[in-house]
């Protein structure tokens, strides 16, 4: 008697689960990369002439949707590619992060697309309007002077008098005209028997080029004037340039 | 055939059932009074929240009522919590301090001293990230269970406790109130660690002078506010002493975990107290400890998880030189080389931070004054 409840209990499960059968898995794989190399945080990194380290690379992807024509399919609305705490070792680094989608509607999409920082709608909010499990939640990464969140964080150290790595630097960028979007043109299969996905590297040397050249992070150490957005936008485009996927 | 392949499944099933009605809370069977004749009628509270604040997060299993803050409430101030009915958690944690000790480092019952100084307890239902410097207990349900049996700090046992508790008719009642239990007999250390996390998510400070001027009800001094905008980095013509980065707003902490550069050391294994990296064994998160409120801060002297430093002055001193190297300081910490002038500024603006008014709120003070 027992036995047969457990038994209709367990088909009843199965019987849930593979009702989706319109739906598929997919998952967005983002790893961090310098000079062609899985970039692990705090490791000396030759740079142009001196070395630097990298401690902090996060950002905020938003609208993470795919394309099919003229249809779109948002599988997020906000994520946080977090670098920083995930790129602790090299075995980390080659790993990645990954974002996965559950039940996506299966089909054959174009590809995929998403922003670089949190979109205008959200950007106007602040942090104590999200739950603590949104990434928007995050107070840390909200600047009042500039009324945005930042969308990016990059820093780490440069090589000082004394032979360390021990002089900071970073960059900031966020507010809404410096949004950015980065398109995967590529066919995208949704299937319900297997789950796919798209890896996209982060090349973190591109971040930090100017023309052809790459500036000099010594005598430009901080970003931090809210009112001159030129050098950050340098960086966001550079945030875009940045991307390879396969 | 099929039905056979089931069973063993059926089994898993029956015996994970099993292990969970073995886990009983442990309470004492020794004594068991009926306490159905006093009224259970919980009343939820609603906490008066700042609008500035984030949402306060609540588990499903533990809603805040008026009787149930009030239980955490006693059992908060209650010294029957340690071996010798000298200390409770208010002796760590005093109210007029912030609800810290104001000692480096505290000391429990045996005058054993920790290593590490007793932490502001204002706002820290906000506390998602973990509790403690290190982030290593993940609830205030959970941590609450923890100073009784802790031998450097209450040194007692639970099964000590719970009989103390059911035997007394002021426990009695206040714990039938709080949760609707019927005998003695179901009083445990999870309802007391859930009524002191009641209470403890009420202990909310959010009416300071920077409170104030945020809701336009007060203006700053100019040192005041030289001090709010060189500390949120608000004018590019003043000083950026990046303080927010870390202590933003509103609760003053993004609750994330940093090395501050407190020690000098050239090889992460080198920190007196690992920290965040000592709980979860990332060599990278070594010497990286919460970020704590800033709220109160004139109160709560001395500073830093160890309470190295006396003073705000002190404190100031070491972010003007921007802290001392470790490998993995954080970025953010800037050699900021402040003035005279500057200094006293962020120190005016830290002074703004200060609100005891949850001192006059009745399910805040101590019960038994
Ligand atoms: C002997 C002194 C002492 C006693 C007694 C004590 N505490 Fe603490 N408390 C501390 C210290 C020290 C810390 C920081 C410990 C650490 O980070 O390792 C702390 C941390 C905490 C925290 C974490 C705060 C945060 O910001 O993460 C909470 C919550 C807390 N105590 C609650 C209590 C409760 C509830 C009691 C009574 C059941 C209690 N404490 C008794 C010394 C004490
Ligand atoms: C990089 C992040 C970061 C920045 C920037 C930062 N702090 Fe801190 N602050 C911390 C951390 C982490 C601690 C606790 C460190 C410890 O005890 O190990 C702390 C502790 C403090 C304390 C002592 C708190 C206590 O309860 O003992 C004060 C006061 C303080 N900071 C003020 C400031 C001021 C003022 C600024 C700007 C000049 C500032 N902080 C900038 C991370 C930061």
């Amino acid at each position: 008697m027992k036995m047969k409840k457990y038994f209709f209990i367990l088909m009843g499960m199965l019987l849930l689960t593979s009702c989706k059968d319109d739906t598929g898995d997919f998952t967005l794989n983002f790893k961090a990369l310098y000079d062609g190399e899985p970039l692990v945080m705090l490791e000396a990194l030759e740079y142009t002439n001196y070395d630097i380290n990298i401690l902090e690379s996060d950002f905020y992807i938003s609208d993470i949707t795919l394309i099919k024509g003229d249809e779109r399919v948002e599988l997020a609305a906000i994520d946080f590619v977090d670098f920083s705490s995930n790129n602790f070792s090299i075995d980390r680094a080659e790993e990645g992060i990954d974002f996965n989608y559950l039940e996506v509607p299966v089909g054959t999409y174009d590809g995929l697309e998403f922003s670089i920082g949190v979109q205008p709608e959200e950007n106007g909010m602040l942090p104590n309007a999200f739950e603590s499990n949104n990434p928007l939640s995050n107070s840390g990464n909200y600047w009042s002077a500039w009324d945005s969140y930042i969308f990016a964080k990059l820093a780490g150290n440069y090589r000082g008098d004394d032979g360390n790595l021990s002089e900071t630097w970073f960059f900031h960028t966020g507010t809404d005209p410096l949004l950015r979007t980065f398109t995967v043109d590529k066919e995208i299969i949704i299937d319900p028997s297997e789950s796919s996905s798209v890896s996209i590297s982060m090349e973190h040397k591109v971040l930090f080029q100017d023309g052809g050249d790459y500036f000099d992070i010594e005598t430009n150490s901080i970003n931090h004037d809210p009112t001159n957005l030129a050098p950050l936008e340098m960086i966001v485009n550079n945030y875009i340039s940045s991307f390879t996927f396969d | 055939m099929k039905r056979i392949t089931y069973i063993p499944i059926a089994s898993i099933l029956t015996i994970s059932l099993f292990i969970t009605s073995c886990s009983e809370p442990i309470t004492t069977d020794s004594f068991s009074t009926s306490l159905t004749d006093i009224v259970y009628d919980p009343v939820e509270f609603t906490p008066n929240l700042p609008s500035s604040f984030p949402i306060l997060e609540v588990p499903e299993d533990n809603p805040l009522t008026v009787d149930g803050i009030k239980l955490g409430q006693h059992l908060f101030f209650d010294p029957v919590l340690s071996a010798d009915s000298t200390m409770s958690c208010a002796s760590c944690h005093l109210p007029e301090a912030s609800f810290t000790d104001q000692l480096a480092v505290s000391t429990g019952i045996d005058g054993i001293a920790g290593t590490r100084s007793s932490m502001s307890l204002v706002n820290i239902g906000f506390a998602y990230t973990g509790l403690f410097w290190d982030g290593s207990v993940q609830t205030l349900e959970e941590q609450a269970l923890l100073p009784v049996e802790d031998p450097i700090e209450l040194h007692n046992s639970w099964m000590n406790v719970v009989p103390k508790l059911g035997s007394s008719p002021l426990y009695q009642e206040l714990f039938r109130k709080a949760f609707g239990i019927e005998s003695t007999s179901e009083i445990s250390k999870e309802l007391a660690a859930k009524a002191i996390a009641q209470y403890e998510r009420v202990l909310i400070s959010g009416n300071s002078k920077y409170d104030k001027e945020e809701r336009g009800e007060y203006f700053y001094s100019e040192e005041e506010n030289e001090g709010f905008v060189m500390f949120f980095d608000e004018d590019p013509d003043i000083l950026d002493a990046e303080c927010f980065h870390c202590h933003s707003a509103p609760l003053l902490t993004d609750n994330s975990f940093r090395n501050n550069g407190l020690d000098a050391v050239s090889d992460l294994a080198d920190f007196a107290d690992l920290g965040r990296g000592g709980f979860n064994e990332i060599s990278l998160d070594n010497g990286k400890f919460r970020v704590p409120t800033l709220r109160n801060i004139a109160l709560t002297a001395p500073y830093m998880h160890d309470g190295r430093f006396q003073t705000l002055e002190e404190v100031l001193d070491h972010y003007s030189m921007g802290g001392h190297f470790s490998p993995n300081r954080d970025p953010e910490m800037v050699k900021l080389d402040l003035t005279e002038d500057q200094k006293q500024n962020l120190i005016a603006f830290l002074h703004t931070l200060t609100d005891t008014s949850y001192l006059s709120l009745e399910h805040i003070q101590n019960p038994f004054n």
